[in-house]
């Protein structure tokens, strides 16, 4: 079987090819430059740029071709595709993702929307590409996947809204703006939707709310699975990282840059975490 | 018998006696009460306007005329709710100021009094309205000033005094469509009615004697039906106003863009003000930026209006509500803003009342209540308060406005209240605070000289720097306040700071802690020059 996914994933380049994952695009438009996310701007680079731009960043979905092309080797191979998007409230990839697989009524395609992106679309996909290495039916695989679009928990933090609100993407965590004290949101995506958690000043405090989540969900008899990325503050990110590995029974699934794309809509300075609790036996 | 004069003594009791009439009938008035909305309190509120100004008289030590009329003034006036009740409050200081320095009254006095309330209660209201309990007063003194030309007798003069009442109560409907569309006189010139029935009742000495109306038989059991309402200012909201820096009549003038049914009493120095407004918060953020505001009392009458013709089973669903106590109109603002339901003014050189915060968390919409009371000092009355009443009330321990906001930017309002305490709770221990203030006379303290006039920085409760200069003071308190985990320094200016003068000393802290994020806002509060938060 095939797993696809879109750039949105951020996951790391060796992963992707230790997988043989696909990877559809997005586009980023800053300016009058454009790239395919993932495959043209390396993250840290694009997010030194967006920081010195006087420009709004947009992106762009993958068309529906975009997505006939990636499925089109496996189906004339017979192989099977499982592909997963990022959270259809955030962008049209699903849909583009969706329309092609219309174009193949025979073949056996499932598109599957996430509810996440990032941290935690990358973390669904890591774990089907190796439940698939297996050898676990392409049913099964699918099966996991839809399950894990309701297990995985994303946290992020932005240091500031705008982008957010420019991009279109800030859901409910409008109710933050206009907070008259400077603040770093802690959010939430909640059923593909930003939600706002709590309004904070401080690293610190940040931090330790970020471990304070994950910590209240290990247990005796489970596992916590992570995966985390920065966009442009990397040494925070190994402060958190630090912090997180004291976790009794907690390990690290990877750690990621969050890519172009999705660094266009939190802007610089994000953090995220997404972790999923498996219980042992 | 003829009775001539009223003194001290006769004057307490016809109060008390009318005070009584009203009371006993207040659910009635409550029910028949469609004007201006039909929120069926017009009973309760002047029912509590009279035993405000009865507990008043009651308390007085020196009984005299004068300062029984006053008392009875002054204590309708603190306990006035409602229009009605307002009004009510307003006759009777319109009756202390008619007959101030007399010792006994004559009926020329009464006369002349009641002529004095009219005038007074006219004024209190903005778009005074025909049909209510100022007509009724209006024709009651009217009636009273023909009877004085020929008749001396208290007795007679109160008794053709109250039959001009209930004519005019029973005229009430041809004036006011509304009432005529729902069957009814006016709930409030009823009540009017009744105190001065009470009043004459007493007189005759016999409770069944003198003017009295078949309760039943009047309205033959018409019960009231709804009456189309506007609810664009669905909230009565009313307060007690000290120390406004406007007039009273720039105030009406801004509070009419922000509802109607306006009534203000008072004067700068102590107002007392009723609104109905679509926007209860801005009005208090407007009170709150002329003076200080307290007695806070907001009412849902769509709430009020629907549970009397809909019985509904709940009306509350926000888990958690924040009151926060500070001073300065900046720190206020920055407070509502960051979440607060209601800001309470109060802090170092001024404690709010037990009752203050008492209505404080009877006014917020939640049945629970988290109290941010933001002073050592105001920490102790706020749980007082919290045991004062039914709603679930959690009082945080912080002892400044730094630590308050920091509890408050964690608090979330759709999230549960053990939630709520706990996020809280955990966000503002690892605030550190300290107050840049004049100091009020020269002291060495802990090593330290200081001069009257200086600016001392105090950190942990001890004098930690003295200077002449408030921005040498804050850039030495800062150093003693800070280390290297630290990540932010705010300023919170005074309103006795200019902001020029700030935002120099932000930059020059700035350039001096240059790992450092340093925020400056408008604080306003009067009694600290600088408030510093280190986080």
């Amino acid at each position: 079987m095939k797993i696809i996914t879109d750039s949105t994933a951020d996951l790391p380049r060796d992963l992707v090819q230790k997988y043989n994952i696909g990877i559809v695009p997005l586009t980023i438009h800053l300016g009058e430059k454009s790239w395919k996310d993932f495959y043209d701007i390396e993250p840290d680079e694009y997010c030194s740029l967006l920081k010195r731009s006087t420009n709004f960043p947009t992106t762009s979905q993958p068309s529906p071709q975009d997505f006939i092309n990636a499925f089109t080797p496996s189906v004339t191979k017979g192989d099977p595709v499982l592909c997963v998007n990022i959270s259809s409230r955030l962008s049209g990839t699903y849909q583009s993702a969706l329309l092609a697989k219309s174009h193949f009524p025979d073949a056996r395609i499932e598109v599957v929307d996430s509810l996440h992106g990032s941290m935690g679309l990358g973390l669904i996909i890591l774990i089907c590409a190796e439940e698939a290495n297996k050898g676990t039916s392409f049913e099964n695989v699918t099966d996991l996947a839809r399950e894990l679009t309701r297990k995985v928990e994303t946290y992020f933090s932005v240091d500031s809204l705008e982008y957010l609100q420019r991009g279109g993407r800030i859901g409910k965590a409008h109710a933050f703006l206009g907070t008259l004290m400077k603040v770093k949101p802690l959010l939430h995506l909640v059923e593909g939707e930003v939600q706002p958690v709590e309004k904070i000043r401080t690293t610190e405090r940040l931090l330790s709310r970020f471990v304070e989540l994950v910590e209240k969900e290990a247990g005796e008899h489970s596992r916590i699975l992570l995966s985390v990325a920065d966009s442009g503050n990397n040494d925070v990110m190994t402060e958190l990282l630090e912090r997180f590995m004291k976790i009794p029974g907690l390990s690290l699934a990877y750690r990621g840059k969050i890519g172009g794309v999705i660094t266009s809509h939190v802007g610089p300075g994000g953090l995220g975490i997404s972790f999923l609790k498996v219980f042992d036996g | 018998m003829a009775i001539l004069y009223c003194g001290a003594k006769r004057f307490k009791q016809v109060i008390l006696a009318g005070a009584d009439r009203v009371v006993n009938n207040r659910d009635y008035l409550n029910k028949i009460n469609v004007f201006p909305v039909p929120d069926g309190d017009t009973g309760s509120n002047m029912s509590m306007t009279l035993i405000a100004a009865v507990r008043e008289i009651e308390a007085l030590k020196e009984v005299s005329l004068e300062t029984t009329v006053k008392a009875a003034a002054w204590g309708s006036l603190m306990g006035a709710r409602g229009n009605s009740g307002i009004i009510l409050a307003q006759i009777l200081s319109g009756v202390a100021e008619g007959i101030e320095g007399r010792e006994r009254l004559l009926a020329e006095d009464i006369v002349f009094a009641f002529s004095c309330a009219v005038r007074k209660a006219y004024k209190a209201i903005l778009h005074p309205a025909e049909g209510t309990i100022l007509t009724v007063v209006r024709e009651t003194a009217e009636a009273a000033e023909k009877v004085v030309k020929t008749e001396q007798d208290l007795t007679i003069l109160l008794d053709k005094m109250v039959r001009a009442a209930w004519s005019s109560v029973e005229r009430t409907p041809l004036l006011l469509p509304r009432l005529k569309e729902a069957g009814v006189v006016d709930a409030g010139g009823l009540g009017f009615f009744y105190f001065l029935e009470g009043m004459v009742r007493l007189i005759h000495g016999n409770m069944n004697a003198g003017v009295v109306i078949d309760d039943e038989g009047m309205l033959n059991g018409t019960m009231v039906e709804p009456v189309e309402h506007h609810w664009n200012y669905r909230y009565c909201t009313e307060f007690i106003l000290k120390g406004s820096q406007i007039s009273g009549d720039a105030m009406k003038g801004n509070l009419v863009q922000m509802g109607d049914s306006i009534v203000l009493v008072g004067d700068t120095r102590l107002a007392r003000v009723h609104i109905h407004t679509g926007q209860p918060d801005e009005v208090l953020r407007y009170a709150s930026s002329l003076g200080q505001v307290s007695s806070i009392k907001v009412d849902d009458m769509l709430v009020q209006h629907t549970s009397r013709f809909a019985n509904p089973k709940s009306t509350k669903t926000t888990s958690t509500s924040v009151v926060a106590i500070v001073l300065g109109d900046g720190l206020k603002e920055i407070f509502y803003n960051a979440g607060s339901e209601l800001v309470v003014d109060g802090g170092p050189t001024q404690n709010p009342s037990t009752s203050d915060i008492v209505s404080a968390i009877e006014t917020v919409t939640s049945s629970n209540v988290i109290i941010l009371p933001n002073h050592k000092n105001v920490y102790p009355v706020a749980i007082q308060a919290a045991g004062m009443t039914p709603k679930e009330v959690t009082v945080l321990k912080t002892s400044s406005a730094p630590e308050g906001l920091s509890a408050l930017l964690a608090y979330m309002d759709d999230a549960s209240f053990e939630n709520n305490v706990s996020n809280m709770e955990g966000a503002w221990k690892g605030v550190k605070s300290g107050e840049i203030a004049l100091a009020s006379r020269s002291v060495t303290a802990g090593g330290i000289e200081v001069k009257t006039g200086d600016s001392i920085g105090i950190y942990r409760g001890e004098i930690q720097w003295s200077s002449a200069s408030p921005g040498e003071t804050v850039m030495n308190l800062v150093v003693s306040m800070l280390d290297t985990a630290n990540e932010i320094i705010t300023l919170f200016y005074g309103d006795s700071i200019e902001k020029s003068d700030a935002e120099t000393l932000q930059s020059a802290l700035q350039q001096r802690f240059q790992d450092k994020t340093v925020e400056l806002y408008y604080g306003g509060q009067p009694y600290a020059q600088y408030i510093i938060s280190v986080e």
